[in-house]
């Protein structure tokens, strides 16, 4: 059941200059979204999930590599990274993104209403009358499960909770009936029993439309939720990708393994002490892997070239030289 | 023990603070170009004597051979009514004018920012409106009408000019700073000291206002500006300096009535206000980048 | 001579807004063992963070009294005196927000050593690296500045400076709230280390289950300013009793199928927390609760306890 490819991310690198020097921020990331899919980024903060994130709505330009968006609606095929403005400027419409904060991406000044009209007024090529706009906006609230829509398109942003709000941004980024939504941690900022429902939501909404989802957090417990497909980052790049079940019970790559045995589990027995080391600067990155400096297993190699990936079961491939051809010798330094 | 806690405002002062206060300065082109046009007139200002063309033209002195000459080689920016050299008048009234700034600071920014804490730190009780009232009392009077006031009751001169200045300078100070501890004294650090059980004394002194303290050198630079405006203001309407103190207000006074054939009278002298408060203007933008908190 | 070193009795705390009142904490008691760790759970608008405010005194409560080691000291914490002061200490949600970032950290960790008076002005550096080495931080962390550190290191700084009056009780505002799960887990098993090592009582103000469930000695569940349960972390976990207990519980996202099987089936989410401001009659989570009964919107249920020391509040 091969599905279409909706998005390729192809060796992505973004490089910020700062005063210190250069941060090598994204290094080498390859991604592939497939329609209808629901894909999960997950790492830790730093990890660099959202400069990808935001590369792909093109808040951020990559320093090099590709981002291949094949549009069906368009039937095009536009390099995000360098893109024809034309376009680029059509395009636009089928990628959507909602961010983490629900009250940050609403102006606290304007009324909902407003904003949902403003937003899929320039979402619209052809001249919608604004009547015709605000029944949409009414359907489309009450896909998010809002109670009475009428009454919150006159309310403003503060006057809703939390979760109302970020109800409120999903509904604007799927009005425009997008075939790529971006969710950078959503429900991080909200309560648990406010981020399971709407999980359950974007699940079913996803699951209507077609759209694929991309769902960037850090909350491993939410991407079995939701996802169909898992890409664990760590420090810029890509460690262990895969079906999310298949990982979480199976993990390969020593930087997933300590993530899962650091994580507190309801059914108790305590969890590790964590991760030797720490995050490394991402001005002097360490070299080959970016993950050996911490890695109990690390070898020669690893120091010394970046790993490919290998598949060690089906839909599971990590980035490992312990998976693969390898020199054996311990590295001194570990 | 006192200047420490003001260096204290400056954690881990070292090469590298002082590295990265040079990168987060200089990275802004203008605040550079302020930072020279300062040190310029200061230094100017404090050689003034020995630097100048005509150091005894700043005082009595009168030579009618030269009146009215346009600018020359020998009188960079012409003489005046009673043969001065203009441009030896204009460096010697920067020594005036930031001297004024500079006493006019002193006397109103600790008052000031003291009685800012104060009402800041007690937002919403009785210290807070009794200080605030007073505040706006003061406020609420024209600055110039008060400067005339003063300065007509006491005489005219310098020294009342700038009594006149500092009366209505410090509200601004009290504003400003309250304004900041207002919001400040709900910061978890300062929930943090008071758990703790430090003094409010410590709170205030050292919590608090080392976080005001980038505010207030900000404003105390743009402020340096005003200053030398309002008392070239006041002595332009005769109630600051006095001849023969060579002053850029009277001078621009002076050659007012002579616009505009003996133009260079007026025009230098306000060009040496533009250049000291441009300068001051722009170093206060840098300062203010300056002191924003570490944000790489 | 009890081993009880807090008891909280109908404890409230309101505050009046523009809206009306909002009861934050409205009618709360738990007791507090020596050297134990009570989870205080609950979502926001809970009045979790209330409760750890009120006890340490950066609010006064409404109602009710704070016994700490037998005493009252329901007053603000400027009024405490020095030597209650000196046993209970707080670490903060935000490490960031609540270290100065324009002091050094020698100074934080200096300062409740010099308003306590443990030693002298000379002694202090030797007290802050021992402290720091304590939270394992290596002494040249003393002349930094906060913001030059990560969150990890922001939360041990915190939790030394806690730690600088040897206390002997701590609580804990979802100190690893902000962090990352493998520097929560270095984070969490320090504290657990130094509990052991100092014999602390921790309150831990947190809304994480999981979390809780590895660290908590016993479990209180708050919602809308009131607990709803109480039990031993073991009991409540296999058992939880209240409604709204198995509605947390339940939608917990979990990493393994074993994890989800410990889950409470059959429960679902529904509907949001109300304001505080306009609590529901009778119960305040009847209208969300799945076996509401009549009762339930006309009187508010009392604590029982139903089995041994496992409290719920509820007309079931």
């Amino acid at each position: 059941m091969k599905r279409e490819v909706v998005l390729r991310i192809e060796d992505l690198h973004v490089v910020f200059k700062v005063f210190k020097g250069e941060l090598k921020v994204v290094d080498g990331i390859t991604l592939t979204a497939h329609s209808g899919e629901r894909l999960g980024l997950v790492g830790e903060s730093g990890c660099g999930k959202t400069t990808c994130g935001r590369c792909i709505v093109r808040l951020v330009q990559p320093t090099s590599g590709r981002i291949r968006f094949a549009s069906k609606r368009l039937s095009e095929v536009i390099d995000i990274a360098k893109p024809e403005m034309e376009k680029w400027h059509q395009a636009k419409r089928e990628i959507q993104m909602i961010f983490q904060t629900p009250g940050a991406a609403l102006n606290p000044v304007f009324s909902i209403g407003t904003q949902f009209i403003t937003a899929l007024h320039y979402a619209q090529s052809d001249n919608m009358k604004n009547r015709e706009i605000r029944r949409r906006a009414i359907e489309a609230l009450r896909e998010v499960q809002l109670p009475d829509p009428k009454r919150i398109l006159k309310s403003y942003p503060f006057q809703l909770s939390g979760g109302m709000n970020q109800r409120v941004s999903i509904a604007m980024a799927l009005a425009v009936e997008p075939e790529l939504l971006i969710a950078d941690e959503p429900t991080t900022a909200l309560d648990v029993t406010v981020q399971n429902q709407i999980l359950e939501l974007f699940y079913a909404l996803v699951k209507g439309k077609e759209t694929s989802l991309i769902y960037i957090t850090h909350n491993l417990g939410v991407i079995r939720e939701i996802a169909d497909t898992v890409y664990v980052m760590y420090a810029g790049t890509i460690v262990e990708h895969g079906n999310p079940r298949e990982i979480f019970s199976n993990p390969v790559h020593p930087y997933t393994q300590g993530l899962m045995e650091a994580m507190p589990k309801l059914a108790g027995g305590g969890f590790s002490k964590g991760i030797r080391g720490t995050i490394p600067s991402y001005f002097e990155p360490p070299s080959g892997c970016r993950f050996h400096p911490r890695c109990s297993k690390q070898m020669h190699t690893c120091a010394e070239e970046r790993p490919t990936f290998i598949k060690v079961a089906e839909d599971h491939e990590v980035a490992c030289f312990l998976f693969q051809e390898h020199d054996d010798r311990p590295n001194p330094a570990s | 023990m006192r200047i420490r806690d003001v260096i204290g405002a400056f954690p881990g002062l070292d090469k590298d603070t002082f590295k990265e206060g040079y990168y987060k300065f200089t990275r802004n082109r203008f605040s550079v170009i302020g930072l020279s046009l300062v040190l310029i007139v200061i230094f100017l200002a404090i050689f003034a004597p020995f630097i100048v063309p005509y150091p005894q033209h700043a005082s009595s002195y009168v030579n009618f051979k030269q009146t009215n000459k346009p600018p020359s080689w020998q009188h960079f920016c012409g003489t005046d009514l009673v043969g001065r050299d203009v441009f030896s008048r204009i460096i010697f009234a920067y020594r005036y004018s930031l001297t004024m700034a500079v006493m006019v600071l002193a006397l109103v920014v600790p008052p000031g920012v003291l009685l800012g804490l104060i009402a800041g730190y007690y937002h919403g009780t009785w210290v807070d409106y009794t200080i605030m009232r007073i505040t706006d009392v003061f406020l609420a009077v024209p600055p110039l009408i008060l400067a005339l006031a003063v300065t007509s009751v006491l005489g005219p001169s310098m020294t009342n000019a700038m009594m006149a200045v500092s009366l209505m300078w410090w509200p601004w100070y009290v504003r400003l700073v309250y304004g900041v501890v207002s919001s400040l004294r709900n910061e978890t650090y300062v929930h943090s000291a008071q758990v703790i059980g430090a003094s409010r004394f410590h709170i205030l002194w050292r919590e608090v206002l080392p976080n005001c303290v980038s505010s207030v050198f900000t404003k105390m630079s743009l402020d340096v500006g005003w200053v030398i405006m309002l008392g070239a203001a006041l002595s332009f309407v005769g109630l600051g300096a006095q001849a023969p103190t060579p002053d850029l207000g009277t001078m621009i006074s002076d050659g007012a009535t002579f616009l505009p054939d003996l133009w260079w009278m007026s025009m230098f002298p306000s060009i040496g206000v533009l250049i000291v408060v441009l300068g001051f203007n722009l170093l206060g933008d840098g300062l203010r980048d300056l002191f924003a908190l570490e944000e790489l | 001579m009890t081993d009880r070193i807090l008891q909280v009795n109908a404890l409230k705390k309101h505050f009046k807004t523009n809206q009306g009142t909002v009861r934050a904490i409205d009618g709360v008691d738990f007791t507090i063992d020596f050297g134990e760790t009570l989870g205080l759970v609950g979502e926001s608008g809970s009045g979790k963070t209330t409760v750890g405010y009120t006890v340490i005194g950066l609010y006064v409560p409404t109602a009710g009294d704070i016994l700490f080691g037998g005493q009252d000291i329901a007053l603000p914490v400027i009024r405490r005196r020095k030597a209650i002061k000196k046993e209970i200490q707080i670490v903060f949600q935000d490490p960031g927000s609540s270290l100065n970032p324009r002091r050094r950290i020698e100074e934080i960790i200096g300062l409740p050593l010099r308003v306590h008076g443990i030693g002298d002005h000379r002694n202090n550096k030797q007290q802050v690296v021992e402290l720091l080495q304590k939270v394992e931080l290596s002494p040249d962390y003393a002349s930094k500045a906060p913001t030059t550190l990560s969150g990890g290191e922001q939360a041990r700084v915190t939790i030394a400076r806690a730690l600088a009056t040897d206390p002997k009780f701590i609580i804990l505002d979802e100190p690893t709230a902000a962090l990352d799960v493998s520097i929560q887990a270095k984070i969490i098993t320090m504290l657990v280390e130094l509990q052991k090592e100092l014999s602390l009582a921790y309150l831990f103000v947190s809304h994480d289950l999981s979390l809780m469930r590895n660290v908590a000695g016993r479990v209180a569940i708050m919602y809308l300013g009131k607990i709803c349960e109480v039990a031993h972390a073991a009991e409540f976990f296999q058992n939880p009793l209240h409604p709204y207990s198995q509605m947390l519980l339940s939608s917990i996202p979990v990493v393994s199928d074993e994890d989800e099987a410990l889950k409470p089936k059959k429960t679902r989410v529904v509907g949001e927390i109300p304001s505080p401001v306009n609590l529901p009659s009778g119960c305040s989570f009847h209208p969300r609760c799945p076996k509401a009964m009549e009762i339930c919107s006309q009187v508010d249920p009392e604590m029982a306890e139903v089995e041994e020391s496992h409290f719920v509040r509820c007309h079931l």
